[in-house]
């Protein structure tokens, strides 16, 4: 196992194809998505470089990034999932468009919005 | 390779002859190729074939119209390291004008085919440089021939036009941008005598050749005898993204037998007011410039582009920037983490807003090369062709 799952509305799906353009999903054909990033894999996807402090929790650190950096870092995120498991972003079929909580358990748990990608939308 | 040229620029000027005899066009002066005049340009069917084909895909051979009888390549560049290469030709159906975006020089330009591969060479240089690889083109003859009704619409006497009625209506704009372009500083002046050359050839042939960096990005062209049965309309579709109401705009909305694409006539209707930004709605000149700044500051950047509804008029007050960076970036490097973030911040102090209450200013995507971001729409499940891949202007 890769240690990275990702559903959508509930569905396991992989991760190629999916990109990051955050946004507000209102009046789209959103979905449901959640990828669950297990402990020992958190450093290597969200914090690479260990710029966390110890004692911040992840889903702190994680949303501070998020609310400095936007799409940026969320892109990064889901690249770093990609390359995990040995998928890639493109051709692009989903896109990210909200992050919406931040959970810590066994893992780190993103929840949000995703969309269908739509070309015309860029 | 130039034997074979002439060769095939013989057969290219019988055919032309031909042609023009049989759809009672006015014949076009044909081209003087003798010596090449005082610059270093070849003239080479072949090698237009090879532009078009790489600009149009890898296609048949039959769908690209071999009888090209003259290309130029003029090479633009705002950037010391960078410049769009573009090959003009001419056939008996008009002019056909392709874009390339690469890593060049600004300059006048030989081609060669060499091994294979369309070469590009300053003409004051030894040094060939493959440019195969560098077209920025993402569309294929369907959305051509969509964008070619949309056009013919609205431009119905186009077919009709004999070659005299064309250059009446556009050597006027056509000799305007020249004037333009030779008063540009960007022009490497050991270069003037090569535009001199070229004027010179076209106003021979009153051709309608001229690009224009920036504004003609990923512009491109096709023969649309393949796509419409019908002779005499010359087919170009540029994204529009990043245009503006500006001559150059104008010279390629109105002088260019061409189509244009549906995002071209997203454009905002009126001029914008002096100051603003030419790529970019809603900030200005100056901002563009210090926000490009701080992007280029980010470690692993070689290139800062916009898209999305700021650059192609869409926008509102609401809307975000999105920024592509090109380059190899390490968005987990603190120091690229805090360029990123005195961007955003900038971005936020003019005026673009956050999104939905939390996300930043600027939608920030990475991506190693144009072509990635291309690739990444063109292979989508959901492409559309007649809307294209997204245009990315730089941040001016």
């Amino acid at each position: 196992m890769h240690g990275i799952i990702f559903e959508l509305d509930g569905k396991l799906t992989d991760l190629t194809g999916v990109w990051v353009h955050l946004q507000s999903p209102a009046g789209k054909d959103w979905r449901d998505f959640k990828v669950m990033v297990q402990a020992g894999r958190a450093p290597e996807v969200f914090d690479p470089s260990g710029m966390r402090d110890w004692g911040v929790p992840w889903p702190d650190f994680i949303w501070s990034q998020i609310h400095e950096l936007g799409t940026f870092i969320v892109e990064a995120y889901f690249d770093a999932m990609q390359e995990c498991m040995g998928q890639c972003r493109s051709p692009f079929r989903w896109v990210i468009a909200t992050i919406d909580t931040v959970v810590e358990n066994d893992g780190i748990e993103l929840r949000g919005k995703a969309l269908p990608f739509s070309p015309r939308q860029y | 390779m130039r034997s074979k040229a002439a060769q095939l620029l013989f057969s290219a000027v019988f055919l032309l002859l031909a042609f023009s005899a049989s759809a009672h066009l006015t014949p076009p002066a044909l081209p003087d190729l003798s010596g090449h005049g005082p610059a270093t340009l070849p003239v080479a069917v072949d090698l237009a074939e090879s532009a078009m084909l790489a600009a149009i895909g890898d296609r048949d051979t039959d769908e690209v119209d071999p009888d090209i009888v003259q290309v130029i390549v003029l090479v633009f560049s705002d950037e010391p390291e960078r410049g769009y290469v573009g090959f003009s030709g001419q056939n008996q159906y008009g002019p056909i004008w392709i874009l390339y975006e690469g890593k060049l020089p600004l300059g006048l330009y030989e081609l060669e085919v060499i091994d294979g591969k369309l070469s590009a060479r300053h003409k004051n240089q030894s040094t060939w440089t493959d440019i195969s690889l560098l077209h920025g083109m993402g569309y294929d003859l369907s959305s051509i021939q969509t964008v070619l009704e949309h056009w013919e619409g609205t431009h119905s006497d186009f077919n009709d036009l004999t070659v005299a009625a064309m250059e009446a209506r556009f050597a006027p704009i056509n000799r305007a941008l020249f004037a333009s372009v030779e008063s540009d500083p960007r022009f490497v002046p050991g270069d003037s005598e090569g535009i001199a050359w070229l004027r010179q050839r076209l106003d021979d042939r009153k051709a309608l050749t001229m690009l224009h960096p920036e504004r003609g990005r990923r512009a491109y062209g096709a023969l649309t005898r393949h796509v419409t049965g019908s002779a005499g309309v010359m087919a170009v579709t540029g994204t529009g993204t990043g245009y503006d109401v500006s001559p150059q705009a104008a010279y390629m909305r109105l002088c260019v037998p061409a189509v244009s694409h549906r995002r071209l006539h997203a454009l905002r209707p009126a001029a914008r007011p002096g100051g603003s930004a030419r790529n970019v709605g809603g900030i200005t000149s100056a901002q563009a410039r210090t926000l490009r700044r701080l992007l280029a500051e980010v470690p692993g950047v070689l290139r800062v582009r916009a898209f999305g509804s700021r650059t192609n008029g869409t926008w509102g007050e609401h809307s975000d920037l999105d920024i592509i960076l090109i380059g190899k970036v390490t968005p987990s490097d603190p120091t690229v983490q805090a360029k990123v973030a005195a961007a955003q911040s900038y971005a936020l102090s003019i005026g673009i807003p956050l999104k939905v209450g939390q996300y930043r200013p600027l939608d920030i995507h990475v991506f190693a090369s144009e072509s990635e971001v291309r690739s990444s729409f063109l292979n989508s499940p959901d492409f559309d062709p007649s809307a294209g891949v997204p245009g990315l202007v730089p941040l001016e």
